[in-house]
C-alpha cells in the first residue's frame, strides 16, 4: 500500500499530490515535467515531502511535519529508472543480484537467483557482459530484474517499456505484472504512453499541468 | 582584504576542481601548478655604469661578509658586490664546473690546493683569518653535556658533511677526544649555517659548530668551550679566479679583507686573526 | 580530411619541438654522466641502498597517510555546505604554493620538540620525537604530497553521477556499504591517478625533509637527499642515483598515462 498526500518539489516548482494504492498497479499518465519522476523518486525518498505525509506498508516514512523520514535505503522499495542507471563497472547478473546481496546474501546464491530471475525476462545470455555493453533494451530488462528481485514491499517503474522492441512488449510486459500480483504488492507505473498503461495497470491517474 | 584573499584562492582552488572534474586528466591542471609552486624569480636591476664582483664564500663567512661587503662599497662607489654563499666543497665544485664568480674565499687551504690543480686559481691564497669549533647545545643546557666526551648524551648531534671543511674540522675534533658518535646519530648538515640551525632552530640536541656561528646564535644556543688543546686552527684563505672579468675590482675587494678595515670587521665576528 | 583544427601551424610545431627539446636535453645531459660500468656498485653501496630504502617506505607510506587525511577532507569539500570552505580549500592549497623548506619550518614550529604546538606535549607526555625520526620523514612528505591527491579526489568526485549512488541507496545500500560498493570503484581513475602523483611528489620531496627529519644516513636520509649530499663527494654515485630516481618517475608517467591522455574511464 502506498499513500502519499502531500507536496512534491517539481524542479523549482511545487505540486500537490494525492494518490492511495491498495494492493493494485496505478499507472500514472502525463506529459513531460509534470512530475511524475519526481513523484517517483519522493515515494523511494530521495527526495523529501515539503509538506504532508507518505505511508508504505502501513508505515509513514516521510511526514515533515513529525520529523520522520525514513532513508530510501530501508523502504525496501523496488524501482525502475526512467535511464535504467545499471552500475557502469558491474555485469548485469551482478547489477541485477545487487538488492540481494544489500539483504544479507552470499555473492553466489544472489547470483543463482539473479540469473533465473533475469532467464524469465530472456536476459540470461547477457548475464557476463558489462552492463556498458548492453543494449537499451537489454538494460531496462535487467533494471527491471534487479526492482523486482529484492521482495520489495512496494514497486515503482519509470517508462518501464519505453526500450522495450514492440514484439516483447506484452511478454515483458505479462512477467512484470505476475511478478507484481506474485509479490503481492502495490505498484506505480509512470508512462507518457497510454496504451501500455492500459494493458498493464488496474487504475490510471492523469497529471496534466 | 582577508575575504578578497580567500575569495581568490578558493577561486583558484575551484577552478582547478572543475577543470579536474570536467577533463578527469591531470594534464591541464599540472602545468597550473608546477607554475604557482615554483619559486619566484627575483628581477634583477641591471645597473649600467657599476661593475658587479661576485664572490663565492663560505657559508660561515655570511654575516661578516655581508658588513664587509658593505663598507666596501661605501668606499668604492663604482663596485657593486654580490655574493654566494655556499659550503666551501660546493662552492670549489661550482668553480671547476665554470660558475662565473670573481673571488673564492674557503674555510680551509684544501680547497685552493683543488683549485690549483685544476687552474682555477694561479697563486696560492692569501690568509684572511682563523676560526675554531666550538660544542653548542639548547639553551640552558638541558642534557648536562659537560664536552665533547658527554655527547652520548645527545640522541641527535648535528655536524657539516663529511666532504665540508667544518665536516672535517669536527671529525678531527672528535678523534683528539677519541669520542666516535654512531653515525645513526648524526645529521649531516650542508654547510655550517645548516649545521648550526639544526640547533638554534631544530631539535638536534647538540653540533660542533665555527666559533663565530655559535657566537652569531647568541641566545639560541649554550655554547660550551673547546680547549685549544684540542681543538682545530681553522685557516681561511682568499683569490682571485682564474679569468674573472673583473680581475682588477676583484683585487681590490681582496686587498680590503685583509687590510686593517677588513680584519676589524672580522675580529667583531669572533674571528682569529691570520 | 584537412579541416582547420585538425591542421598544425608551422609555428606551432616549431614551439613543441623546442618544449620537447628543453624537457628531454637535461634528461640526456643526466644519463651521459652516468657511469655506467660502475652503475650497480654504485647502486648497490650501502649509503644509497639506505636512501633507497628509506625513500620507498616513507613515501608509501606519506601516501597512506594523505589518503587517509585527504578522502574524508575532499568528500566534505565536494559535498558538504559548511562555513569556513573557502578558508579549508585555502588551507588544502598552501602547502602547494608554500616553498619547501619554508613547509619544513612550519612543520617545526607545529611538531618540533623545542617549543612546538604539538610537539612539545608529545614530548614531555609520551616521549615520542617526530624531528630526526622516519615518522618526520613521512610527515614532511604527506605534508607536501596531500594537497595533490584532495584535488584529484575532488574532481573525482564532483564528476561521478551521483544517479549510481541513488539507485545504490534505493536498492538497500547503506551509507559505508555505498561508499565501498559504488563510489569508490567510479572513483578509481580520479583515485589512482592522485595517489600516484602524491606518492611522486612524496618520493621527491627535500627542502620540507632535510629542515624537519634532517639528513642522517640510514635514518632519514631520503634519495633526493643522498643525491645532494653525494654531489661533491661522490659524484659518480650521485649521478648513479638520479638516473635510477629518473627511471622511476619515467615509469610513473608511463602507469599514468591513460589517465594522462584521454582521461577516466570512457
Amino acid at each position: 500500500m502506498i499513500s502519499l498526500h502531500g507536496t512534491v518539489a517539481v524542479g523549482e516548482f511545487a505540486r500537490r499530490f494525492s494518490l492511495d494504492v491498495d494492493n493494485e498497479i496505478v499507472g500514472v499518465f502525463g506529459a513531460n515535467g509534470t512530475g511524475k519522476t519526481s513523484l517517483l523518486r519522493t515515494i523511494a525518498g530521495l527526495c523529501p515531502l515539503s509538506e504532508g505525509e507518505l505511508n508504505v506498508n502501513g508505515a509513514i516514512v516521510d511526514a515533515p511535519a513529525e520529523h520522520t523520514f525514513v532513508q530510501p535505503e530501508l523502504r525496501r522499495i523496488g524501482m525502475v529508472f526512467q535511464d535504467h542507471s545499471l552500475f557502469p563497472f558491474m555485469t548485469a547478473v551482478d547489477n541485477a543480484a545487487f538488492p540481494l546481496q544489500m539483504l544479507g546474501m552470499k555473492r553466489i546464491a544472489a547470483r543463482k537467483l539473479a540469473i533465473e530471475m533475469m532467464e524469465q525476462f530472456g536476459v540470461a545470455n547477457v548475464g557476463q557482459q558489462m552492463a556498458t555493453t548492453l543494449s537499451g533494451g537489454q538494460s531496462q530488462r535487467v533494471a527491471i530484474v534487479r526492482a523486482l528481485i529484492g521482495s520489495p514491499k512496494a514497486v515503482l517503474l519509470d517508462e518501464p517499456l519505453s526500450a522495450i522492441d514492440e514484439e516483447s512488449r506484452e511478454g515483458v510486459r505479462n512477467h512484470i505484472r505476475e511478478h507484481l500480483v506474485r509479490l503481492g504488492v502495490s505498484a506505480i507505473v509512470v508512462s507518457h504512453d497510454r496504451t501500455e498503461l492500459d494493458h498493464l495497470c488496474t487504475r490510471i491517474e492523469n497529471y496534466t499541468r | 582584504m582577508v575575504s578578497t584573499i580567500w575569495s581568490s584562492v578558493d577561486g583558484v582552488y575551484s577552478l582547478t576542481v572543475t577543470i579536474l572534474a570536467k577533463a578527469r586528466s591531470l594534464v591541464v591542471v599540472l602545468p597550473i601548478f608546477m607554475a604557482v609552486a615554483g619559486t619566484p624569480v627575483q628581477a634583477e636591476r641591471i645597473v649600467a655604469k657599476k661593475v658587479t664582483v661576485t664572490v663565492s664564500a663560505a657559508a660561515s663567512l655570511a654575516n661578516s661578509y655581508g658588513e664587509i661587503g658593505k663598507q666596501f662599497e661605501k668606499a668604492n662607489p663604482t663596485i657593486k658586490v654580490r655574493f654566494n654563499f655556499a659550503s666551501s666543497s660546493s662552492l670549489v665544485s661550482q668553480i671547476q664546473s665554470g660558475a662565473p664568480s670573481d673571488v673564492i674565499a674557503a674555510a680551509d687551504l684544501t680547497s685552493f690546493d683543488k683549485l690549483l690543480a685544476t687552474g682555477n686559481v694561479v697563486k696560492s691564497p692569501q690568509v684572511f683569518a682563523r676560526n675554531s669549533m666550538q660544542l653548542v647545545v639548547k639553551p640552558g643546557n638541558p642534557l648536562r653535556i659537560s664536552s665533547i666526551a658527554d655527547l652520548s648524551k645527545a640522541s641527535v648531534v648535528s655536524l657539516c658533511a663529511k666532504t665540508v671543511p667544518c665536516g672535517g674540522y669536527a671529525a678531527t675534533v672528535l678523534s683528539r677526544y677519541g669520542v666516535v658518535i654512531p653515525e645513526s646519530k648524526i645529521t649531516r648538515g650542508v654547510d655550517a649555517t645548516a649545521t648550526l640551525n639544526a640547533v638554534s632552530t631544530g631539535d638536534a640536541d647538540a653540533a660542533i659548530v665555527y666559533t663565530t656561528d655559535a657566537s652569531s646564535a647568541k641566545k639560541s644556543v649554550f655554547v660550551i668551550a673547546i680547549p685549544a688543546s684540542k681543538n682545530v686552527n681553522a685557516s681561511y684563505g682568499i683569490a682571485v679566479i682564474r679569468g674573472s672579468k673583473n680581475s682588477k675590482q676583484a683585487e681590490a675587494f681582496v686587498q680590503f679583507v685583509v687590510s686593517p678595515a677588513g680584519q676589524k670587521v672580522l675580529k667583531t665576528f669572533g674571528f682569529l686573526a691570520p | 580530411m584537412n579541416s582547420v583544427s585538425s591542421r598544425t601551424p608551422r609555428f606551432v610545431r616549431l614551439g613543441a619541438l623546442l618544449g620537447v627539446a628543453f624537457l628531454a636535453l637535461p634528461i640526456i645531459g643526466l644519463l651521459r654522466r652516468v657511469a655506467w660500468s660502475t652503475l650497480w656498485a654504485q647502486l648497490t653501496d650501502v649509503a644509497t641502498r639506505d636512501a633507497l630504502r628509506i625513500s620507498l617506505y616513507a613515501s608509501v607510506c606519506a601516501t597512506v597517510l594523505a589518503l587517509v587525511l585527504g578522502l574524508p577532507l575532499a568528500w566534505c569539500l565536494a559535498r558538504m555546505q559548511f562555513a569556513g570552505r573557502r578558508f579549508v580549500r585555502a588551507l588544502v592549497l598552501l602547502p602547494m604554493v608554500l616553498p619547501p623548506v619554508v613547509g619544513g619550518v612550519a612543520l617545526l614550529g607545529a611538531y618540533g620538540k623545542t617549543n612546538g604546538l604539538l610537539g612539545g606535549v608529545l614530548d614531555s607526555v609520551f616521549g615520542i620525537q617526530l624531528t630526526y625520526s622516519l615518522w618526520g620523514v613521512i610527515i614532511a612528505e604527506t605534508f607536501v604530497a596531500l594537497p595533490f591527491l584532495v584535488l584529484a579526489l575532488e574532481g573525482g568526485l564532483r564528476s561521478i553521477d551521483t544517479k549510481y549512488e541513488e539507485s545504490a541507496a534505493v536498492m538497500g545500500a547503506t551509507d559505508f556499504t555505498r561508499f565501498i560498493r559504488v563510489t569508490l570503484p567510479l572513483l578509481k581513475p580520479s583515485l589512482v591517478a592522485g595517489l600516484m602523483l602524491a606518492w611522486a611528489r612524496a618520493l621527491g620531496e627535500f627542502g620540507a625533509t632535510i629542515t624537519f627529519a634532517g639528513n642522517i644516513q640510514g635514518r632519514t636520509q631520503t634519495a633526493p637527499l643522498a643525491v645532494y649530499t653525494m654531489l661533491e663527494s661522490n659524484p659518480e654515485g650521485a649521478y648513479a642515483l638520479s638516473f635510477l630516481l629518473v627511471a622511476v618517475s619515467v615509469g610513473v608517467l608511463v602507469g599514468l598515462r591513460d589517465r594522462w591522455i584521454g582521461g577516466g574511464s570512457q
